[in-house]
């Protein structure tokens, strides 16, 4: 028997958010949630149940005063917007591949029906591996959490594998369809099935890298792919598309490659056993995550597919790539980089001080915690307007001091795409409210249905007026997912002690 | 012969599934007539895509997209007004199909439970007789011989409405045309060019009428013998004269005139829907879509008139009939054997391998009029008779001298002998309205032969003067040039693109 005050009543000492016990209801919850039962209580501690045990500490706990320092300090802050954007530094090295060179580990001068199929090889890449790589995240992230590095380990190469089954359903779909509909004549249908397989490989493995938090890794990996694709260029001048499909293998290989690294590393210590994974248990509790994936990303790509497919009438292909189409959405997309990068201090702030709220207010007082959580909610909502503006007025200054609206369709893409991702961003940061409190079906309906609006908004702006105008249709389908899922939230923050409680952030 | 045999396949599949197939089983429900349910989902759906097509036609908004959901939205209202809480069946049958997904995913296993039949074994356990089989049959292979065959049409309506197919299809502006909008779904199901889809949709018109003719002479005479006669006359009179399977709208209109008479007295909704999918389709009849109405309400009224006399008397006309139908069935063989009367079967067989071998729009076509429906969207057009009205001798004998066309690859038709398109369709052609000047010169053989002799001397001083000249293709009655030529810009195109347009008048 022991009268040291037990592990859990004491204030944490790595810093994180700590409050006094309000009553000895919240004393007893504490003790029990850590495993102090009356029996424990009676045996180790000599009381003859938790509520003694808690009325008897409550007195002096009253008295230590609160930690309230936050997770997202300043530098946190700083860090966690680097992290946000940390996504996009292999797209910036592209960006700089292509701008000295003319070409990158994708993309480059090339021929428009070349471009075509490459294009639709990297967007359906992104919707096949999608939900695969949501559902890894999301079950590696848990294993990890729990400090089951081997499970963790094991999860992943075990969705990796899934992410290859879909990738080759996926191709084989996409030959199927483009000989049946004759989209592609051969060899463009392999070009498209090539990049499909090679870009769903490099995103799997990225996938890996950032569930284990390695931005250097995909920057490194992103690197040496890029430099094999200038090396096969400039010294045996290959052909630039099986250049461009060796270098996204050999920096997948490296991706995967620094995965393993990492992940044997970090679960050496780990002792646990691991347990064999079971598809049908992943699929029931990851199901939602998985249809998001796959969902987002045909959210985000279905209006190039409409403006590339619109008014082909005459066209060699029944898909052209329009060049100031991807222009106007590339121009949008560096805004949107720069945007995003707030989703993630953003929600770690609201979390941090939802937390230290949710200490503050005692159980009677759970529609007053709510309330203030709602308040924060929108306070931080309206934090984002002016980065939004400052960074879209930024970029489009920006795009008029180079001269690229020389061409009315750019101008008008780029600010209907600009309009939209403003509003992504939005609904990226509902969506991270949501998958915290583990609510991902919150967040699924929303971009369901903002994909539905895309998609039917779109193709029939982009029939009826102009090309371009799939942009529109992005941009309302992205103002309904910002609406929707602010709707969501706002729905689960009427009645956040019971979310928070049960999703135990 | 296996790709045609592949297309037909794709054709009729289509068919049968966006018309049959997908509303009979969202449709259907328990203790339904079985045949009676199918007949209407053929009404309701065809009128459905009809009635679809022209309205977004008017628009130019025929397109894949817009048709496919207007089509998924009809299949599943059609689910939903099936009623009785189907919806939350589906939801439960979709939990149920979850569920064992993952608990045999999880145990490896098969689940032990057998869902309910879903099919309505009434439908296949009916007893068919072997001479209704026979007549089916017998009308599948007859009406698929000559588009398996041939590729030309026999029917200057055939390519007026390939030709409105594919324009209302591409969203291009369209002249209503009720015999091809409700086409639109097949089209798109079976991803082929719209003279593909015309071509082997006839097939599958044809089985239709004969299976209405013989649905509505049952229904009313409770008599499957009579039936099959009305079967056999129908084919006779739609294939016998002809061979080909190539309905005037008017004939297509009766299908639907056919099953109005077969729900009169069951389904006013349906007897209704139908008259008025007839009245779409073509507002006037012909001599055969009369004889065709008339054979079979001549069979009802015989049928009921010999009700009381045994089975053995009534079946002798019927086996007369089908010897008759059989004996007459063997014109089609002979049919596909001849040339013409619109297009030389070279002609469009060259078509096709042009189409097959070149990517789209990369090449152009100098041909008469009658090329457009097989290529349109596919590659560019010239009308011969401009061809030889804008250049001359001189000019193409210069060494330096190019056509100003685009596309690098140019294909010159060119007739030995011209081709002399016959009286009778000489007649029709002059009855319709809305006449170019070149559908005039090329029915006449004089303004034909004079064409086609100044497009032989033009040709044939190029080639002299233009090694990357060819002879793409030669026989005793044409010869195909290839010009191979590379000039990026200026594109003139526009012109002729937009002559393609006006060039094949679209009839009712």
């Amino acid at each position: 028997m022991t009268q040291d005050l037990p592990q859990c009543l004491r204030p944490p000492t790595d810093g994180s958010p700590w409050a006094p016990p309000l009553d000895a209801s919240d004393l007893v919850v504490r003790l029990e949630v850590s495993g102090v039962t009356d029996a424990v209580a009676k045996v180790e501690y000599g009381f003859s149940d938790t509520w003694q045990m808690a009325v008897s500490y409550l007195p002096a706990l009253q008295q230590v005063p609160p930690i309230e320092k936050h997770e997202a300090t300043r530098a946190g802050l700083v860090r966690h917007y680097l992290r946000g954007i940390s996504f996009a530094f292999p797209l910036l090295l592209c960006s700089l591949a292509m701008v000295y060179f003319g070409f990158s580990l994708w993309g480059g001068t090339i021929e428009s029906k070349l471009a075509a199929a490459v294009g639709l090889g990297t967007v359906l890449s992104f919707i096949s591996t999608g939900g695969v790589i949501q559902t890894m995240a999301r079950r590696s992230i848990f294993f990890a959490g729990v400090r089951e590095y081997k499970m963790s380990e094991t999860s992943c190469w075990w969705w990796t594998l899934w992410g290859l089954v879909s990738l080759a359903v996926y191709g084989v779909a996409l030959l199927a369809a483009s000989a049946y509909f004759d989209l592609l004549p051969h060899p463009l249908n392999l070009v498209a099935f090539g990049f499909h397989t090679c870009l769903g490989l490099f995103w799997l493995s990225a996938g890996i890298l950032y569930t284990l938090e390695d931005t250097a890794g995909i920057v490194v990996a992103a690197a040496v792919g890029i430099a094999w694709v200038i090396a096969t260029q400039e010294v045996w001048n290959l052909d630039l598309a099986l250049s461009q499909l060796t270098g996204i293998l050999l920096a997948s290989a490296v991706a995967f490659g620094i995965s393993a690294v990492r992940m044997r590393w970090r679960s050496r210590k780990d002792t646990s056993r691991t347990r064999p994974q079971r598809l049908a248990l992943d699929l029931y509790l990851a199901w939602p995550y998985f249809l998001f994936g796959a969902i987002y990303y045909f959210f985000l790509f279905v209006d190039r597919l409409l403006a590339w497919t619109a008014s082909t009438f005459g066209a060699p292909l029944s898909l052209e790539f329009r060049g100031p189409y991807e222009t106007g959405v590339d121009i949008a997309l560096f805004a949107f980089i720069l945007q995003v990068g707030w989703v993630h201090p953003a929600a770690a702030r609201f979390f941090d001080r939802v937390q230290v709220a949710q200490k503050r207010f005692a159980a009677t007082l759970a529609a007053e915690f709510s309330r203030d959580a709602m308040r924060r909610y929108h306070v931080t909502l309206v934090g984002f307007l002016p980065l939004a503006i400052a960074v879209s007025a930024v970029t489009y200054a920006a795009a008029v001091w180079f001269g690229l609206f020389e061409n009315p369709i750019i101008h008008r893409t780029m600010i209907w795409a600009a309009a939209g991702y403003t509003c992504v961003v939005v609904g990226l940061f509902n969506t991270s409210l949501l998958f915290r409190l583990s609510e991902p079906i919150g967040a699924l309906r929303p971009v369901a249905l903002a994909a539905a609006v895309n998609l039917s908004v779109g193709y029939i702006l982009s029939r009826l007026i102009s090309y371009e105008m799939a942009a529109a249709g992005f941009a309302l389908g992205a103002a309904f997912f910002a609406v929707l899922s602010t709707k969501q939230v706002q729905r689960r923050l009427r009645a956040l002690d019971y979310y928070y409680f049960a999703s135990a952030s | 012969m296996t790709t045609d045999l592949l297309d037909l396949l794709r054709v009729m599949g289509a068919f049968a599934l966006v018309f049959i197939v997908a509303p009979y089983f969202a449709r259907r429900r328990r203790g339904d007539d079985p045949w009676l349910c199918l007949a209407e989902c053929l009404a309701g759906t065809v009128l459905f895509a009809e009635i679809t097509g022209l309205v977004l036609g008017r628009f130019g908004f025929c397109l894949f997209g817009s048709v496919t959901v207007a089509y998924v939205g009809f299949i599943a209202f059609l689910f939903l007004a099936s009623g009785k809480g189907r919806l939350r069946a589906a939801q439960q049958w979709w939990r149920r199909r979850w569920y064992r997904l993952l608990n045999r995913l999880e145990r490896g296993q098969r689940s032990t439970h057998r869902p309910a039949a879903v099919q309505d074994r009434r439908l296949f356990s009916m007893p068919l007789r072997r001479a209704m089989l026979v007549v089916v049959l017998g009308t599948c292979v007859t009406a698929a011989w000559y588009p398996l065959a041939n590729v030309r049409f026999q029917d200057i309506e055939s390519y007026s409405r390939a030709l409105s197919l594919e324009i209302l299809v591409r969203g291009q502006a369209w002249e209503p045309d009720g015999t091809v909008a409700f086409l639109t779904p097949v089209l798109f199901v079976s991803g082929l060019h719209g003279d593909t889809v015309v071509r082997y949709s006839n097939v599958a018109l044809v089985l239709v009428l004969v299976l209405a003719a013989g649905y509505a002479v049952s229904r009313h005479t409770r008599s499957e013998t009579a039936a099959v006669v009305a079967m056999c006359m129908v084919a006779l009179i739609v294939l016998g004269e002809r061979g080909t399977p190539e309905m005037s709208s008017a004939e297509m209109a009766a299908i639907f005139w056919l099953l109005a008479l077969a729900f009169l007295g069951r389904s006013r909704w349906y007897c209704s829907m139908s008259a008025a999918l007839g009245l779409l389709i073509s507002l006037t009849p012909d001599v055969r879509s009369v004889l065709l109405l008339s054979a079979t309400t001549g069979v009802i009224a015989v049928a009921r008139l010999l009700r009381g006399v045994t089975r053995r008397t009534v079946q002798i006309p019927g086996i007369v009939v089908l010897l008759l139908f059989g004996w007459i069935h063997s014109r089609p063989v002979t049919l596909a054997s001849a040339d013409g009367p619109i297009q030389y079967e070279s002609a469009a067989r060259v078509l096709k391998r042009i189409v097959s071998e070149y990517q789209p729009n990369d090449w152009l076509i100098v041909s008469p009029v009658h090329e457009i429906p097989m290529l349109y969207g596919r590659g560019w057009h010239v009308e011969l008779m401009d061809f030889t009205k804008n250049f001359t001798l001189e000019q193409v004998s210069r060494p330096d001298f190019r056509f100003p066309y685009a596309p690098k690859d140019i294909f010159v038709f060119v007739e030995k002998v011209p081709l002399q398109i016959p009286t009778s369709v000489r007649g029709r052609l002059s009855s319709m309205k809305e006449l170019d000047i070149s559908v005039l010169t090329y029915q006449s053989l004089l303004g034909r032969a004079a064409v086609e002799f100044q497009a032989g001397r033009l040709m044939a001083a190029y080639a002299a003067s233009h090694p990357a000249a060819a002879i793409f293709h030669e026989d005793s009655q044409l010869l195909v040039y290839h010009v191979g030529q590379q000039i990026p810009k200026p594109h003139v195109l526009t012109a002729s693109k937009a002559a393609t347009m006006q060039l094949m008048p679209t009839s009712r």
